[in-house]
């Protein structure tokens, strides 16, 4: 078979001890750069890039993309434990991780996102190797109006995440409105700077996602939190998922990884819409919805295996194309483009023992994260158990690096600090943060898309109907919103009945 | 000339031993790292090459050479950090075509592209390819410019990035062919050749490096280069002067910079030597494999060149009636 005969073409260039070597470093890099939070792998990866000019190109993608993928693993780490989210997809681990830990779960929640990462990224893997050629095309087929379709249907996914979908929505509507300042793609006008040159090309999503999650909840906590009750014993067998947990895990993670595995191929989307996505799923599945955000162990179990499984599946359009979905894989191609290899449809053909070299080391790579991080875990546990007057002032110090890490400004420091207030004074009014988070991140995307969709039809809105995907997407839409809006009215007119039933006795 | 009297041999002599003074600073250097600052991040074309100047460099003089990527703001960032740098020619710019565009695109610039430069040497141009998407069935420049006629719509052209040199292309190659076509802007150049290759945009204008693999692939339809002539190792592929005449080419182009006021006799070492650098095999190979040309011009060509390369551009920008910012 034709699979079997190219893994064995990769294995021979993946298994010689330089490859293994750089893999290893890869991945080991990710992991660290995924715990801290804010220093992303695009920090990493161009950090690094200058040092692949001296060593091979095989190896030098190898590590480059070991340190991409690596930095998924332990994004949630610090989320999970600290309510400190580096990305957009690892806002996602707070929503559920952050009430387990909480709760005592901290080591069975660490477990669950290493298993969960290493069920995604294989699952991610097996597409990457027997369909490559096909999805690469299949991502192609959506345009514009695909994308917009694809974006409302989120942003209608981001309004349950709240309670009250009334809130929810409020706050995706607020992070919307957050996500028109900088400059217009379209036009190159600079939106609502108000003169500071700082914000042209818009706020920082690193500074948001860490002010309204991190910053916010240690304003809440610096009065309240007894971390006496955090400290607990960690043996082995404290760590590990009960037979329920598994239960309950196990089905999220296999639909986790294929909602990851599809957004990963589409250009552009990427890793964090792919794990709101697949939250949104689960609480819509659950018989239970009402335990999200209060430490339901699918809510972690899900995001987590589509975050890795789309973290895989990107090479997908990166490496059959040329074309890459994100700043990250742009300079990861810068890689390949320096030692004079171009990406782009040939590349498997002229070049099979770096393509499938490099599928074999993302294999190697994975099993190697989930040898790093399990005993890892007890160690980020133990951090819970340093006192919260200690604890608090080394947080505010590693967002500020992370933040400033960035893009090396000071600006985004004070903005950093000025979400965090308003973080904490939404909190206290309980609406929640994750919606306005999506709601910032697919505003631009949404925005852009509907303008080049509406530029491509000569302004016909008929485009979003008149074309099959974007059709079908909007049908199920509308669905989800009928959905919302009748099991809203029917819990009100339950606890109508029930109120009416206790003002009666 | 024969020198024999004192007193013109004192007149000779007097900037002669200006000349020494120079001579002495030129001596000196370099003699401690070499910075290059690049308004591009890691891993395009304007990095690539600042990293074989600077390797190339270091190799030569035998000092450390440091590479310092500041993209952001059109490239006005780093631009401006190098115009305020002492002009001794170890903080040194490597600029690409938006040091000359950009005074078309923003109102006010926080650097004079002229007046804070000292021009060393010009790394090389690049011209751009005319690409169709896969399914569009004309073979040929005329034949897209039929097709267009026939579309009571116009066709849609792809552009990379609002303000880039891809962008004037596009405008210049409208104002030129009279096609009635409509620009759909990208953030970039890789999402405009995606949605190029998913046939949701007719055409583009596109950089070699990123283009010639999806054309031998058959992913995207070459349509024609816009050098004057054909490209040496793409002879299969027309000029658009083949059909529109005098077409004007406009270039991309990388180039070195110093600040204001840098010794002209360590402008002219640096110019040397990067020419000999770019004409080296890897120089020729990095310009060859990023579809440029290398050039071997003096300083005092490139500056003359930069002054009229801001000239084209304020042309094109006000023909396509480009709003400032």
């Amino acid at each position: 078979m034709d699979v079997i005969a190219n893994l064995g073409i990769g294995l021979q260039a993946a298994l010689t001890p330089t490859m293994l070597w750089y893999c290893f470093i890869g991945v080991l890099l990710g992991t660290f750069i995924g715990v801290l939070p804010g220093i992303g792998p695009l920090a990493a990866i161009s950090l690094l890039l200058p040092i692949t000019y001296y060593i091979g190109a095989d190896v030098a993608i190898v590590m480059l993309a070991g340190v991409y993928y690596g930095a998924q693993y332990g994004g949630s780490t610090a989320a999970i434990l600290l309510r400190l989210p580096g990305t957009a997809s690892s806002a996602v681990a707070c929503l559920d991780g952050n009430p387990m830990a909480r709760n005592g779960r901290a080591g069975v929640a660490l477990f669950i996102t290493t298993i969960a990462s290493f069920a995604g990224a294989i699952t991610g893997l097996i597409i990457l190797i027997f369909f490559s050629p096909y999805i690469a095309k299949l991502g192609l087929k959506f345009g514009s109006a695909e994308y917009f379709a694809l974006m409302l249907l989120g942003l209608v996914a981001a309004c349950t995440f709240s309670d009250s979908p009334l809130k929810g929505g409020a706050m995706v509507v607020l992070g919307l409105l957050l996500s028109m300042v900088g400059t217009d793609v379209n036009t190159g006008v600079i939106r609502y700077t108000f003169g500071f040159s700082e914000l042209s090309s818009g706020l920082s999503l690193v500074a948001l996602a860490m002010g309204i999650f991190g910053v916010a909840d240690i304003i809440r906590n610096i009065n309240t939190i007894d971390t006496s009750q955090l400290s607990q014993r960690f043996t082995l067998r404290s760590m590990l998922p009960n037979r329920e947990e598994w239960r309950r895990s196990l089905p999220s993670m296999a639909r986790g990884s294929a909602i990851g595995s599809f957004f990963g191929t589409l250009p552009g989307t990427g890793a964090s819409i792919s794990s709101f996505m697949s939250y949104a799923t689960e609480k819509k599945l659950s018989r239970h919805p009402e335990r999200f955000g209060h430490g339901a162990i699918e809510g972690v179990a899900a995001p987590e295996a589509a975050n890795n499984a789309s973290a895989q599946t990107a090479f997908v359009p990166t490496l059959t194309l040329g074309i890459p979905g994100d700043i990250t894989m742009a300079l990861i191609l810068g890689a390949l483009i320096i030692h004079g290899i171009t990406p782009g449809p040939q590349l498997i053909t002229a070049q099979p023992e770096l393509f499938w070299g490099l599928i074999v080391s993302f294999i190697i790579g994975n099993i190697l994260l989930v040898v790093f991080n399990i005993p890892m875990i007890g160690l980020w546990v133990s951090m819970l158990k340093i006192p919260y007057r200690l604890l608090y002032p080394t947080i505010l110090v590693f967002i500020s690096v992370g933040v400033f890490s960035v893009s090396n400004s000071t600006f985004d420091i004070y903005t950093v600090v000025a979400i965090g207030v308003l973080g904490y004074l939404l909190s206290t009014l309980r609406f929640d943060p994750a919606p306005l988070l999506l709601g910032f991140i697919l505003g631009p995307l949404m925005e852009e898309h509907f303008r080049r969709a509406m530029l491509l039809s000569r302004g016909n809105l008929g485009t979003f109907i008149d074309r099959p995907i974007s059709f079908s997407i909007l049908i199920i839409t509308a669905l989800a919103i009928g959905f919302i809006m009748t099991s809203s009215v029917r819990r009100r007119l339950k606890a109508n009945k029930t109120d009416k039933a206790s003002h009666a006795n | 000339m024969r020198l024999n009297s004192p007193c013109l041999l004192l007149v000779a002599a007097a900037p002669l031993s200006l000349m020494l003074g120079s001579m002495a600073v030129a001596d000196d250097y370099p003699s401690k790292p070499i910075t290059f600052i690049v308004g591009a991040s890691a891993g395009g074309t304007t990095d690539a090459l600042a990293r074989e100047v600077a390797e190339g460099l270091a190799q030569k003089y035998d000092v450390p050479t440091v590479v310092d990527n500041r993209p952001g703001a059109g490239a006005n960032i780093a631009a401006e950090a190098v115009a305020n740098a002492a002009p001794d020619g170890y903080t040194l710019l490597v600029a690409y075509t938006s040091h000359t565009l950009n005074a078309s695109l923003f109102h006010q610039l926080p650097y004079d592209p002229v007046e804070d430069f000292s021009p060393i040497s010009l790394l090389g141009e690049v011209s751009s390819i005319l690409l169709s998407r896969p399914d569009l069935e004309v073979d040929s420049l005329q034949g897209l410019l039929d097709y267009a006629t026939e579309q009571p719509d116009g066709i849609t052209f792809g552009v990379g990035g609002l303000g880039s040199s891809l962008h004037m292309e596009t405008l210049k190659f409208m104002q030129e062919s009279d096609v009635l076509g409509y620009e759909i802007p990208y953030n970039g150049t890789a999402p405009a050749m995606a949605d190029l290759i998913g046939s949701h945009v007719d055409v583009m204008f596109a950089p070699f490096a990123a283009a010639m693999p999806l054309v031998e692939s058959g992913d995207a339809n070459a349509i024609a280069v816009t050098s004057p002539e054909r490209m040496p190792n793409l002879d299969d592929i027309p000029s658009i002067n083949e059909t529109l005449g005098d077409y004007p080419t406009t270039y991309g182009w990388f180039g070195l910079l110093g600040p204001a006021g840098m010794d002209s006799s360590i402008v002219e070492r640096l110019n040397a030597d990067v020419t000999e650098i770019m004409q080296g095999e890897s120089g020729a190979n990095l310009l060859e494999r990023e579809g440029a040309e290398p050039i071997d011009i003096s300083a005092e060509e490139f500056a003359a060149f930069i002054i009229e390369d801001i000239e084209r551009w304020q042309a094109i920008a006000e023909a396509g009636s480009i709003e400032k910012q």
